[in-house]
């Protein structure tokens, strides 16, 4: 028996590593409208986004009930000596108290353990993978609990967004925070600080976009992992990952993803983002 | 889930407020749609959210406080931040809240139907005359109904359940009670406004997201309406005459609420006034403010005077859209003004944070005197001015150097340059950090301009025919054509576009849209290797303004 791995899709973890590291990741809600999709299970990616930018109507995101996180625990819990369950921020989105709740709900003997990653896609995704990766070794509860939160407050996020007007409509950002004009076409870079998207920078063309990315990435040298991922650019994100494993020697070749459909509906098309677990 | 079987703490009480302005603000545009009593004016929603918000963002700094004293210091800082007639009611709001939690050091169902009592007594005597059909209502519903649902251990929650869906009847029933809603044909904004403050306290204690959905945060009887306001109402409305909203804080010693209360309402109406006998917030209708203040400066020491004409207010809300910008509220320490010339220009500069604009550009420069009248009539200590011209330069200067304001001057000689420099503002750095990053963007940025020749000359070793395009590279003559595009084209020669480099295309007054979209096409086709943005600038004389970068 070993301890088993319990994320949220928000994590934007590739299906092929959630499953080769069994990891169990529970699907959030989308709604366009009063259609109400599982993320990764009834719509997928490409798909998504031929909807969201043909939409009508702005599609609003949802946590996994209470109800579905108890049947993956009372699932999970016959043969695990504990489950540890790592969700998207607290302050984004209500999956952490969803998750939280069905701990209290769940029948089951075999100890559970909630953590609040305060953030999201591979920001947690590669958190995740760390602690599925411990569970497979071997670790036990406590072990990949200690892992899980000295890694946390070491994992960055960044990402290019194409325009900020779906996090807008979200209500994920701040307009103080969210200074980007309608006349010229402004690209903002986002980030995750205290479990809350920020703003941090803005430029007017990609490939400045792109050279910023580097030079935040650089900046937290050295990297222990990262994670390239993208809503619909996967050229940028071949160059991105191609350019990071240049300078970053000591990090791992980066894992690429894609932005799902819970995070995508508020970075929308043409978002690419880095993920970053730093050394120290 | 934590909250739900535990008492809450000041921690609790102060986050819960975070999240109902996180779910406020999103409401703000239809909130302020609403708004038609006393004024129709279109500022309820922003007026409560900046109060609330103020009242959260001063308590954020407190840690571990004691439910009482964290009550008692939103209810301070919701008396000197509340903006507006609503604004000043919600703070009556904070108040009963701390007079229900004083000395508790956590809190519980019963203690908080007993601030619910408190706020609906403090906000009833806080009016001089009180209005049924407004956010009034709402209080005394939610007081009511928290009394009656006191059963033994009942949650916050499960109050706040309750508390919820009486709002939102109330809400409901405005119309029904308060006649210039039913003629406008809409709910009361105040009530609605803390019927979404209150949804926002729920949803934090039960973990619901903050969205923003309508759905259930509307009434049916909005469902079935439009938001906005009968034209019929505003039309009828039209000639009343509605005078100033004069807003105060009054400090004193031993200040006497009741006769400050009474002693205004005899010169004005929607009088508030609300506080303590140290300070006291005074909010009026007026046609005179200048009786109203001489009456205040009698009383004690005037602070944070805000006078408006709800005349023109009203008149804007008829006709635009009714909805305050919320961004050109957000409080800000640093100002920037540019100068610019040409509408679309103008825009793309306060989009990006400008608080001031000059007009002007080659053909006309503003005065030293011009610049400094604006330095010196800002509301900013601190100011970062962008010239935007090689002309204009000095005189920024001069009036950088006479004015009596910190302020820097950026040396944008061009309007790309000026944009360049202040798309990397961030307004939470301060003037410094602002002014270094602003100089290193420039140094990257080629721009030049396309005008017409008005004579034939020969200039630079470049022959001109009047009536010829021209192109100028900072102000050198370097290409003459008859052909627009064969001058853009001459222009970007010049400015060494590489793989990745931007172009930006700032479009004039005088050319079509259809001219400068053959014009982008060739300069796409000639650097495949640039991105290329064609905009709309506005500006007069120049065809184009073009830029590298």
């Amino acid at each position: 028996m070993a301890v088993k791995i319990v994320t949220d899709s928000a994590s934007d973890i590739p299906v092929e590593i959630a499953s080769e590291l069994g990891i169990t990741v529970v699907p959030c809600n989308v709604h366009f409208g009063t259609e109400t999709y599982r993320d990764g299970v009834d719509l997928m990616v490409d798909e998504f986004y031929e909807k969201l930018v043909e939409s009508p109507v702005h599609p609003t995101t949802s946590q996994p009930s209470p109800g579905a996180f108890v049947d993956v625990f009372d699932s999970l819990a016959d043969d695990a000596d504990g489950i540890v369950a790592i969700h998207i921020s607290s302050k984004l989105s209500g999956t952490y108290n969803s998750a939280v709740q069905a701990s209290g709900l769940s029948s089951t003997k075999c100890p559970i353990e909630v953590v609040d990653s305060y953030q999201v896609s591979m920001g947690m995704g590669l958190v995740v993978m760390a602690a599925a990766e411990a569970a497979q070794q071997g670790a036990t509860m406590d072990e990949i609990l200690t892992t899980v939160k000295s890694l946390l407050p070491k994992a960055e996020v960044f990402c290019l967004l194409n325009t900020l007007e779906y996090l807008r409509k979200g209500g994920r950002i701040g307009a103080a925070k969210a200074m980007v004009g309608t006349m010229l076409n402004i690209k903002p870079i986002i980030t995750i600080r205290d479990g809350v998207v920020e703003q941090i920078d803005k430029v007017r063309s990609t490939v400045k976009g792109e050279n910023k990315l580097l030079e935040i990435a650089k900046s937290f040298d050295p990297i222990e992992s990262a994670s390239v991922f993208h809503s619909t650019s996967p050229e940028a994100a071949d160059r991105i990952s191609q350019k990071l494993f240049e300078i970053l020697p000591e990090s791992k070749s980066p894992v690429r993803a894609n932005l799902g459909t819970a995070i995508g509906v508020h970075s929308g098309p043409g978002a690419l983002c880095i993920a970053l677990i730093c050394k120290s | 889930m934590r909250h739900i079987n535990t008492r809450l703490r000041g921690d609790d009480l102060r986050d819960m407020f975070a999240s109902a302005i996180v779910l406020l603000k999103q409401q703000v545009p239809m909130i302020n749609a609403l708004n038609v009593f006393p004024v129709p004016d279109g500022d309820t929603g922003t007026n409560m959210y900046l109060t609330v918000r103020e009242v959260v963002e001063s308590s954020s700094s407190i840690e571990d406080a004691s439910a009482g004293e964290m009550a008692n210091s939103m209810a301070r800082a919701a008396l000197m931040g509340a903006r507006g007639n609503s604004g000043v009611i919600l703070s009556q709001f904070f108040k009963g809240i701390s007079l229900g939690l004083e000395s508790k050091v956590d809190f519980g169902a019963y203690e908080l139907a007993d601030a619910f009592k408190h706020a609906r007594v403090q906000a009833y005597t806080a009016i001089d005359r009180p209005v049924e059909g407004t956010i009034l209502t709402v209080m005394d519903r939610i007081a009511k109904v928290s009394a009656s649902s006191l059963v033994p251990g009942i949650t916050v929650l499960d109050l706040l359940d309750k508390v919820c869906v009486a709002a939102r009847d109330a809400v409901e029933s405005t119309p029904n009670m308060l006649s210039v809603l039913k003629d406008a044909g809409v709910v009361d904004a105040g009530a609605q406004g803390l019927s979404v403050i209150l949804e926002g306290l729920r949803r934090h204690l039960g973990g619901e997201s903050l969205e923003d959905d309508v759905e259930v945060l509307v009434s049916d009887a909005l469902k079935t309406k439009s938001y906005v306001v009968s034209q019929d109402f505003l039309s009828e409305t039209k000639e009343n005459v509605y005078g100033y909203c004069t807003q105060f804080l009054i400090n004193g010693t031993g200040l006497d609420i009741t006769s400050i209360r009474k002693s205004m309402g005899v010169l004005a109406n929607s009088t508030v006034v609300v506080g303590d006998e140290a300070m006291v917030n005074v909010h009026v209708h007026t046609e005179d403010p200048g009786q109203i203040l001489s009456l205040g400066t009698d009383i004690g020491t005037l602070n944070n005077i805000k006078i408006a004409n709800m005349d023109e207010q009203r008149d804007h809300f008829a006709t635009e859209d009714g909805v305050e910008v919320l961004d050109k509220m957000e409080s800000e320490t640093l100002g920037i003004i540019a100068v610019a010339l040409g509408e679309g220009i103008t825009a793309m500069f306060v989009e990006l944070g400008a608080s001031h604009i000059i007009k002007g550009g080659n053909t006309m420069n503003p005065s030293v005197k011009d610049l400094l009248d604006v330095l010196e009539a800002a509301s900013f200590d601190n100011l970062l001015l962008l010239p935007n011209n090689k002309n204009i330069l000095s005189a920024a200067i001069q009036a950088a150097d006479s004015s009596t304001k910190n302020v820097k001057v950026v040396s944008t000689k061009s309007i790309p340059q000026g944009i360049a420099a202040i798309l990397s503002f961030k307004p939470e750095d301060d003037i410094d950090v602002n002014f270094e990053k602003m100089l290193d963007s420039v140094d990257s940025v080629r721009s030049g301009e396309v005008t017409i020749a008005v004579r034939s000359i020969n200039v630079d070793g470049v022959d001109v025919e009047q009536g010829q395009f021209i192109g100028l590279l900072e102000n050198e003559l370097v290409k003459a054509s008859d052909s627009i595009s064969a001058v853009v084209l001459g222009l970007l020669d010049k400015c060494d576009v590489f793989e990745g480099s931007l172009i930006t295309l700032y479009r004039g007054a005088d050319l079509s849209e259809e001219e400068a979209l053959n014009v982008e096409q060739e300069v796409v086709g000639r650097f495949a290797m640039a991105e290329v943005e064609l905009v709309y600038g506005g500006q007069p004389n120049y065809h184009f303004i073009v830029s590298a970068e």
